[in-house]
């Protein structure tokens, strides 16, 4: 990444901005909390995912994306995996992996582990089906160790962004906040 | 306490509330708005827990540099040593109009703009800070920056305490009356924001990773950088004739700190975190009550009391409503007093005392309890590790609506006393103003919010969640329910995370009844601040460190009783 086209952010950050985008566009706040979570674990371990999101959001279709619509898809499937041993889901069309990544994470620490896209898989590659299946036991420690790691330095040095990126996610997040002027007179 | 600092801070605080079950004080008296408005800082505050820490780790403080011309103008850099590591408090000073002078975080302009970062601050962070840290929220930090802050000189008394200096007097201690600080702060911005380091990236065995910690090193540098100002401008006006504070005054004056809403949606965001705030006071409470009465003990508690009544006689008389005022406070100190004397006889006289204040109003139950702490002697590892929670909780989608229900009447039950039906109980949303994104809350009736709305509204969110699970059988799934209503997703989410028992202010913040300042002086005491001065419903101003050991004290076996110190110049 050619440095000056970059600026590194904190995690909470991109949550916040993410967050109030979503908001915007139409998101009740549960949603968002969840929309923003997923951006945030995507840029970190697969990168691509405030770029991915900034792209849907260009669509004006948020609350009915990917975004809300693949997760859900996939907690369903978890529950069937408890009851069947496996599922598979199938997006059409292919949702990007930044999507479903914190879910699939989220899925991993119950006890359902997926096939498919793994972590060296980029955040806003295009995800046609998952592969889902129950496991015994915790989620291996090798898995568990990277995941921290990369939480870790993110928080401790910062997630480096696409500058302009990041720019349009700031600017799509604005409208969330309310003009002083506007309080001031109806106070 | 007397357990081992080993035990993990998640099920460790748990298993220390089991252990005194019986002992504590429930949830439903703990956590009623008048309760927690009522809150008074402890040894536990964390003004307190830090400079323990500081004295007992060997923490050394030093101005390292000081280009500050004879009217407070230039620039300043602390340095703070733990050991290994060094901190530097690293502040831009200058001088505004009185008119410019405001409390809000909206400003534009402050008398000091201030950074803590790790390291010492030299080359390109020392120049990075000098081009960002005056912009304040319009700047774009690094995580080299730990805390930012800002902050303004007490328009009040800044300038008679140089007068004074100057001539080579001390101050006047009729003059400065109810006066606790030299400057007033506003924000003490942390944890990610605008760049900076985010308190998950402090590694392990960082001297600050402790919630809080940072923003308590740098409130206390920014306290020492007053004095140096004041007694700067004096030296220059005065020459050879003005003088330094003498020992009576150079530990009297603390930080201002104005507050304004922005605690409030932190409170009702992060239950567990309030949870372990609440619950490390109320183990230590159920601890001292169950003391007996030595004579040691018995005269520890008599000399605290007698101190809170010196200090507070000799505060303030000045209109702190819906608090009491510093004088007031002294006379329920008396009557605390006269109630001890009774009491002090007693098995245990701490309970008998304890529960002669529940008779009384939150004043007092809470100003009994303040005291009482200061019987109490815990391992601050532990408590340091008790503070530091996992506030991550996963929704299982596959729980049902039935187990929902249970949780909900669990956890929530209070909820059906807060008449969240009546229109009067959706009357305020909460909103971020663009203008240094300050919250504040608006009427619904004066301005639609659009999905603008920062959702605090957890009391209403929860009771309309309850309404819509009717519609389902207990065996459905909750991903089903949320699948059709979105809408109820935070609300489901909080219902999992909210699974301890003090984290939930028991109050709808978006009541035409709400009243912030109860909240907002919970949060204060808990850091470590008093004398609550509110300047409306929204919000007040504090003092914090006031009688604090300064940086030369540290490493003299300060003793840790240095809160409520009486006012120079009166009999005490």
């Amino acid at each position: 990444m050619d440095k000056s086209q970059t600026v590194f952010v904190a995690p909470r950050e991109v949550r916040d901005l993410v967050y109030r985008a979503s908001r915007i566009a139409g998101c009740d706040p549960g949603t968002a909390e969840q929309i923003a979570q997923s951006v945030e674990f995507g840029e970190i371990h697969h990168g691509g995912a405030i770029g991915a999101f900034c792209g849907s959001l260009a669509s004006g279709e948020l609350p009915v994306s990917p975004w809300v619509t693949a997760p859900d898809a996939l907690l369903a499937a978890e529950t069937a995996v408890r009851a069947a041993g496996s599922a598979s889901v199938t997006f059409e069309p292919a949702v990007p992996l930044a999507t479903i990544a914190a879910t699939l994470w989220q899925g991993r620490m119950r006890g359902v582990a997926n096939t498919g896209p793994d972590h060296r898989t980029r955040g806003d590659r295009a995800v046609s089906s998952v592969g889902l299946h129950r496991v015994d036991g915790e989620v291996s420690p090798p898995g568990r160790a990277r995941i921290a790691e990369a939480d870790e330095a993110a928080h401790r040095l910062g997630i480096e962004v696409d500058r302009d990126v990041f720019s349009r996610l700031e600017a799509d997040a604005a409208g969330f906040l309310v003009a002083e002027s506007v309080l001031d007179q109806i106070e | 306490m007397s357990v081992s600092a080993t035990v993990t801070s998640r099920d460790g605080l748990q298993t220390e509330l089991d252990r005194r079950q019986s002992r504590l004080r429930p949830p439903e008296v703990v956590m009623q708005p008048a309760m927690m408005g009522a809150a008074r800082l402890t040894r536990y505050s964390f003004s307190r827990t830090m400079l323990r820490r500081a004295s007992r780790d060997g923490w050394r403080a030093r101005r390292a540099r000081f280009d500050v011309d004879g009217y407070g103008h230039g620039e300043a850099v602390y340095e703070l040593r733990t050991g290994d590591c060094c901190f530097s408090f690293v502040a831009f000073t200058t001088t505004i109009d009185e008119a410019e002078h405001t409390d809000r975080v909206i400003a534009e302009r402050w008398e000091i703009a201030a950074a803590l970062v790790d390291g010492e601050a030299t080359g390109d962070l020392l120049a990075m800070l000098r081009r960002e840290v005056p912009l304040q929220e319009a700047g774009r930090l690094d995580p080299r920056v730990l805390v930012l802050t800002r902050g303004n000189r007490s328009v009040r008394f800044f300038d008679y305490l140089v007068g004074a200096l100057a001539r080579g007097e001390q101050p006047d201690p009729r003059l400065v009356a109810d006066a606790g600080y030299i400057l007033r702060s506003t924000a003490f911005y942390a944890n990610g924001k605008y760049g900076m380091r985010s308190f998950e990236g402090y590694p392990d065995g960082h001297p600050l990773r402790v919630p809080y910690r940072a923003q308590f090193v740098c409130a206390w540098m920014f306290r020492e950088l007053g004095y140096d100002l004041v007694e700067r401008c004096a030296r220059f006006r005065g020459g050879s004739a003005s003088v330094t504070f003498d020992p009576c005054w150079r530990r009297y004056f603390g930080l201002g700190n104005a507050t304004g809403l922005g605690l409030v949606p932190f409170a009702f965001k992060h239950p567990r975190v309030i949870h372990a705030w609440v619950a490390i006071r109320e183990l230590a409470l159920a601890d001292v009550r169950s003391l007996t009465g030595t004579g040691e003990r018995l005269a520890r508690l008599e000399a605290w009391i007698e101190r809170a009544y010196s200090h507070f006689l000799r505060g303030t008389e000045d209109d702190c409503r819906p608090f009491l005022n510093s004088v007031e406070v002294a006379s329920v100190v008396a009557r605390v007093r006269d109630a001890f004397e009774r009491c002090r006889h007693e098995s245990r006289p701490f309970d008998a005392l304890y529960r002669w204040s529940e008779g009384h109003n939150p004043e007092t139950t809470e100003l009994v309890v303040s005291l009482l702490l200061e019987l109490h002697e815990a391992d601050d590892d532990l408590i340091d590790d008790l503070l530091t929670v996992d506030e991550h909780a996963s929704l299982d989608p596959a729980l049902t609506v039935g187990e929902m229900r249970a949780l909900l009447d669990a956890r929530f039950d209070w909820l059906a006393q807060l008449d969240l039906d009546d229109p009067s109980g959706d009357a305020w949303w909460w909103v971020i103003s663009d203008n240094n994104e300050e919250p504040r809350r608006a009427l619904r009736s004066r301005l639609n919010p659009a999905n603008r709305d920062v959702a605090i509204d957890i009391a209403l969110r929860l009771w309309r969640m309850r309404s819509a699970l009717a519609a389902y059988p207990d065996s459905s799934p909750v991903h089903r329910v949320l699948r059709e209503h979105p809408e109820h997703r935070i609300a489901a989410e909080r219902l999992i995370v909210s699974d301890r028992a003090y984290g939930e202010p028991r109050d709808n913040a978006c009541s035409v009844h709400y009243l912030p300042l109860l909240l907002q002086r919970f949060q204060l005491a808990m850091y470590g601040m008093d004398n609550f001065k509110p300047k409306s419903t929204d919000w007040l101003r504090v003092t914090l460190f006031q009688g604090a050991p300064r940086f030369s004290d540290l490493g003299n076996n300060e003793e840790d009783a240095w809160v409520l110190p009486p006012r120079p110049g009166t009999a005490s």
